[in-house]
């Protein structure tokens, strides 16, 4: 058995190696500027939103968000491009990839950059409009020599005329004839895909650029609330299925009829919407008292320095709704497998040679229908975990639950997805757990199943 | 055949996962009769308050989110604030306001000379004075390029001396270089902190402000150095989540992530003596607990249920559904209060068509802004005309909305050459020599509310033979095509504070570059207005400058200004409170049971 087990993690490696990959290149495809998005803040003062923040203050952005590095190993470049741009700042480089791809001229560019950065750091308050236009490295050439011309400093300031004169002649002589030849650059190991894979690895995501926690903590904190609810709702759930859909199998008759009809529509009942009247008609007395029966959402008792056990005990009224919720789905679906698993198992031969020894029903039912007929249910567990914790999202909004589906759905809307990265993992990793627990159990209950198969 | 031992294995297993289940239900049941009621004698008042989102820090110069900002204010007190319910800049930790004389020569002639003390009594969570130097270690702080405080660095640049008189440690002087109508309120409104809590190791204490920030300070190694080590610490989460103190009148006792932040009054409330000075020196209720609730019903069931005391982030159909429970139940109060907030559909003036007033003028009045007021907002919002919101002095009353008028829209495009001369029914003119069909892209956020005002918009202009496609963007997406240029029309809010209005940064020509004027409005005189805004100090006549500002916008059209809203927010009925336009709308710490 161990054997089995160490080789069938083994295996999963690669795949938890694919699953960082597609996490990285998925964070990498999504629009918009994560280090613009970081910068913005409240307005303060009025009218001062998206004011103050320079090109230091965008690179050290960059700088702390790992962005300023190559995305991979290496880059498909156009043949004119020079590794020396590489070594610029983050915005500057931005800037010179601009510039180069609309004019060519790559030396050049390297000497501008030199020579904008020589006057930004001038802080010349002479010259102060044509600074705050070069931090921004927003505009283009065009652009840059008209605001250079009207400064009207041109006569008095050396470094402001060179930056004419190079942007002038840029600007002038674009090279039109650029190698459509690629070349690749190496960046080596100092690469973002290369630092979160290594990271990610070893569970290290970083910390949260909202508010600066470890973004592994924030994922362990929320996954707990998640798995609690989740392994609860699974025993429910599964317990219960077990009973009535081996009960209604077995039985038949106007059992199974009745339990069919009301599981069918527990399974057709919408989680947010189960959730949702739970909340509204049973945690109230605004529809008489006898409704009033579960606690309010959200509203948590603890206190000071509580542990988590601790809490889970203090609060674990605030769990029913969530619990049933997600169990009643999840039971109506069971149950309709375990119905027609032991429909389809009491009618062979084993069955009726069981009875023919006279064993009891319940034994027969317990001791050997039920445990071939249970086989489905061990590949369904693998499924239900991850699916489980991601289905969670809604019920953990409503219910008010701090949970990794909350987690998720805040980081989505926040663009963090340092965390969304870390909760995908841990989803793949769960799914892969559920898919070792279920083939671990599937050889324990069926001896025909060998371990080394 | 299962063996003995295997079966009595099973049978232990079974036990205890129903006795795991048992524990589970009794426990459940147990703890549903023990439910905290927070609606308790006035002498134990626990306020709990509902909030939509958790606040990302409790930090002031860090945080982001507003529910973090209304948290910290009850924590940490600044020089000076305005008043919620007068909406007067007056003195908090300041004995008096602050004596503001003018320099007429030497280094910094042309700016002002800011004299101010703090009070004697004011005290940290410690017990220890507020001085001096914790300002001017707050003010230090605050230049640290570091740390990403964008909107406290916002306007600082005119602040060049900060110095603590040697034998007063609590009279302050601050020099500025040149009139600025921001000036008083960058100076005296932000938050101040303890110096020896969130700078123990005395890192910033050898510098002074004018060094730090001079230019020279950016190439010395050595403050690069401790400014980078500063801001590492004072970045690290223990400052935002743990350690969290302040002079004001509630002290942190604990967050719990995603739940709840639990604040509570002080023993000794240096304050409460000052109580009439100004309302953040109120401490009304014991402590203060605010929820974590994502979901608004589940909310309003808690609130309903007696279990928080406070809800708002509500939506306005939300609010009209609490109105009608209202009306049979009686047991809220339901206020809305109208917040310095306004949005608008900004125009990129860049763009071939909307770089023609009369097309801006004609698709503003195609907007049915009443409609849009009734639909969206359910009444509660009022129409606005120009970027600054009509609770503001400085609001021109005598400018009307531009109603809804479709044929006016019409005689407008007609007028200046827009016509559909190729009958595929978008109407086009040869501009720069190249025919352009009016096309036009909205960008929105994903709100909803965004993307329905751009549907009453395109519905609108649709008729008149005006192609519109609505874009919905995830914010960082929004903001990149906003800085790049990349829209026609773009579905933004913006907040305000009470103090003056600095329309700088978003409608000067020079801040298309450098600012966040990004829809490329250019105007000469409005340039010169807001140059001479940004210099009156003089409130009267100020007020006389931004109504002509206001004027040359609501001619220009650079934008579509469409409503000031109303927040809602309902109370349990035992509450009395004050509403403010201020957000978030109240001010908790002056809320108090009724007898």
């Amino acid at each position: 058995m161990w054997r089995f087990v160490v080789r069938r993690i083994a295996l999963t490696l690669p795949t938890i190696f694919l699953v960082l990959s597609i996490i990285f290149l998925l964070t990498k495809l999504v629009p918009g500027d994560p280090i613009l998005t970081d910068l913005q803040n409240n307005e303060r003062f009025s009218g001062s939103r998206g004011a103050g923040f320079s090109a230091k203050m965008y690179n050290q952005t960059a700088e702390k968000l790992g962005l300023d590095k190559p995305d991979f190993y290496f880059s498909i470049v156009p043949a004119n491009y020079s590794h020396d741009l590489y070594d610029l700042a983050y915005l500057q480089r931005l800037f010179a990839f601009r510039v180069l791809h609309d004019y060519g001229h790559p030396e050049s560019i390297v000497k501008l950059m030199e020579k904008m950065d020589q006057l930004v750091q001038s802080n010349s308050r002479n010259d102060q409009t044509v600074i705050n236009h070069l931090n921004t490295y927003s505009p283009d050439l065009a652009t840059l020599i008209r605001v250079i011309e009207e400064s009207g400093s041109l006569t008095k300031n050396d470094t402001l005329q060179e930056i004419n004169n190079l942007v002038t002649s840029i600007v002038n002589a674009r090279q039109k004839d650029i190698s459509l030849i690629p070349k690749i650059i190496w960046h080596g190991f100092d690469n973002q895909y290369h630092i979160w894979v290594s990271r990610a690895f070893l569970l290290n995501f970083g910390t949260s650029v909202t508010d600066g926690q470890p973004v592994a903590r924030k994922v362990y904190h929320a996954l707990r609330w998640t798995l609690v609810i989740n392994l609860l709702a699974i025993v429910v759930g599964y317990t219960l299925a077990i009973l009535i859909g081996t009960y209604a199998g077995w039985k038949g008759g106007i059992f199974d009829t009745i339990s069919s009809a009301i599981l069918t529509g527990f399974y057709a009942i919408p989680v947010f919407w189960l959730a949702t009247i739970l909340v509204v008609f049973f945690t109230t007395p605004e529809y008489g008292t006898w409704t009033n029966i579960f606690p309010a959402a959200g509203i948590w008792k603890t206190d000071y320095g509580n542990t988590f056990i601790q809490i889970i005990h203090q609060n674990a009224s605030l769990l029913i709704i969530p619990v049933i919720t997600l169990s009643f789905s999840l039971m109506a679906y069971i149950a309709r497998i375990m119905r027609n698993s032991v429909i389809e198992e009491k009618n062979k031969s084993y069955v009726i040679h069981a009875k023919v020894k006279g064993l009891s029903d319940r034994v027969i039912l317990w001791k050997h229908v039920f445990r071939n007929a249970s086989f489905p249910l061990i590949t369904i567990l693998a499924s239900v975990i991850p699916a489980a914790i991601a289905g969670s999202l809604v019920v953990e909004v409503i219910c008010s639950i701090p949970g990794s589906g909350r987690l998720l759905y805040n980081a989505i809307l926040e663009q963090e997805w340092s965390i969304v990265s870390a909760v995908v993992m841990i989803s793949s990793l769960l799914t892969i757990l559920g898919l070792l627990i279920s083939d671990i159990l599937y050889r324990w209950v069926d001896p025909r199943v060998k371990w080394d198969t | 055949m299962p063996n003995r031992s295997n079966t009595q294995a099973a049978d232990t297993t079974r036990i205890a996962i129903i006795r795991l289940l048992g524990l589970f239900i009794i426990t459940s049941f147990f703890a549903c009769n023990n439910d905290p009621d927070h609606t308790n004698a006035e002498a134990q008042f626990d306020l709990s308050i509902r909030l939509g989102f958790e606040p990302d820090r409790l930090n002031p110069m860090l945080s982001k989110q507003t529910q973090a900002t209304q948290i910290e204010g009850m924590i940490f007190l600044p020089l000076a604030d305005y008043n919620p319910f007068n909406l007067k800049l007056e003195p908090v930790l300041l004995k008096s306001p602050p004596k503001i004389t003018q320099i007429t020569d030497g280094l910094y002639a042309g700016g002002s000379k800011y004299e101010m003390e703090i009070m004697n009594e004011a005290r940290w969570d410690d017990g220890t004075p507020v001085t001096g130097h914790d300002y001017a270690f707050t003010m230090k702080a605050a230049l640290d390029p570091y740390l990403v405080n964008t909107a406290w660095k916002a306007h600082m640049e005119h602040i060049t001396e900060i110095n603590i008189d040697s034998t007063n440690p609590n009279k302050i002087t601050v020099l500025t270089n040149n009139r600025y109508i921001l000036s008083e309120e960058v100076i005296t409104t932000n938050d101040v902190y303890p110096e020896h809590i969130y700078d123990p190791q005395h890192l910033l204490k050898p510098y002074s402000f004018a060094t730090l920030k001079s230019p020279d300070a950016e190439h010395d190694l050595q403050i690069d150095s401790i400014l980078h080590d500063f801001a590492d610490r004072f970045n690290d989460e223990k400052y935002s989540r743990s350690v969290v103190s302040g002079a004001g009148p509630y002290t942190f006792v604990e967050w719990i992530p995603n739940q709840q932040v639990v604040l509570k009054r002080k023993d000794q409330w240096w304050g409460a003596l000052f109580e009439q000075k100004h309302p953040s020196f109120q401490a009304k209720p014991a402590s203060i607990t605010y929820y974590m609730i994502p979901d608004a019903q589940t909310a309003i069931t808690a609130l309903k249920d007696g279990k928080v005391n406070l809800v708002a982030e509500l939506s306005p159909e939300q609010y009209t559904g609490l109105q009608q429970y209202n009306d049979i139940n009686h047991s809220l109060t339901l206020e809305a209060p109208s917040v310095l907030q306004y949005y608008f559909i900004a125009y990129n003036s860049d763009r071939p068509g909307l770089r023609e007033k009369a097309v801006r003028q004609a698709i503003t009045r195609l907007m049915n802004v009443q409609s849009l007021i009734d639909q969206l907002f359910f009444g509660l919002a009022e129409p606005t005309v120009g970027p600054i919101p009509p609770q503001h002095k400085a609001y021109d009353q005598d400018l009307i909305p531009i109603g809804f008028d479709p044929a006016a829209a019409k005689k407008l495009l007609d007028q200046s050459g827009w016509k559909d001369t190729d009958q595929d029914g978008v109407i086009d003119k040869i501009v720069d020599g190249k025919k352009h069909d009016l096309h036009l892209h909205i960008l929105t956020s994903r709100l909803q509310l965004s993307q329905d005002v751009a549907i009453i918009l395109k519905v609108e202009v649709q008729k008149l033979g005006i192609k519109m496609d609505i874009i919905p963007d995830d914010l960082p997406k929004l903001l990149q095509d906003l800085n790049n240029g990349d829209f026609d029309l773009v579905c933004l809010s913006s907040s305000h504070s009470i103090g003056p209005y600095d329309p700088y940064n978003y409608w000067h020509s020079q801040a298309t570059t450098y600012g966040s004027n990004h829809f490329n409005f250019r105007n000469s005189t409005a340039d010169s207005l807001i140059t001479l805004i940004r210099e009156t100090l003089d409130e009267d006549q100020r007020n006389q400058l931004y109504k002509q500002f206001q004027k040359i916008l609501f001619e220009e059209q650079p934008a579509l200004f469409l409503v000031s809203p109303r927040v809602p927010i309902a109370a349990t009925s035992d509450l009395i409170f004050k509403t403010t336009t201020l957000r978030p709308g109240y001010f908790e710490n002056t809320i108090s049971l009724k007898k």
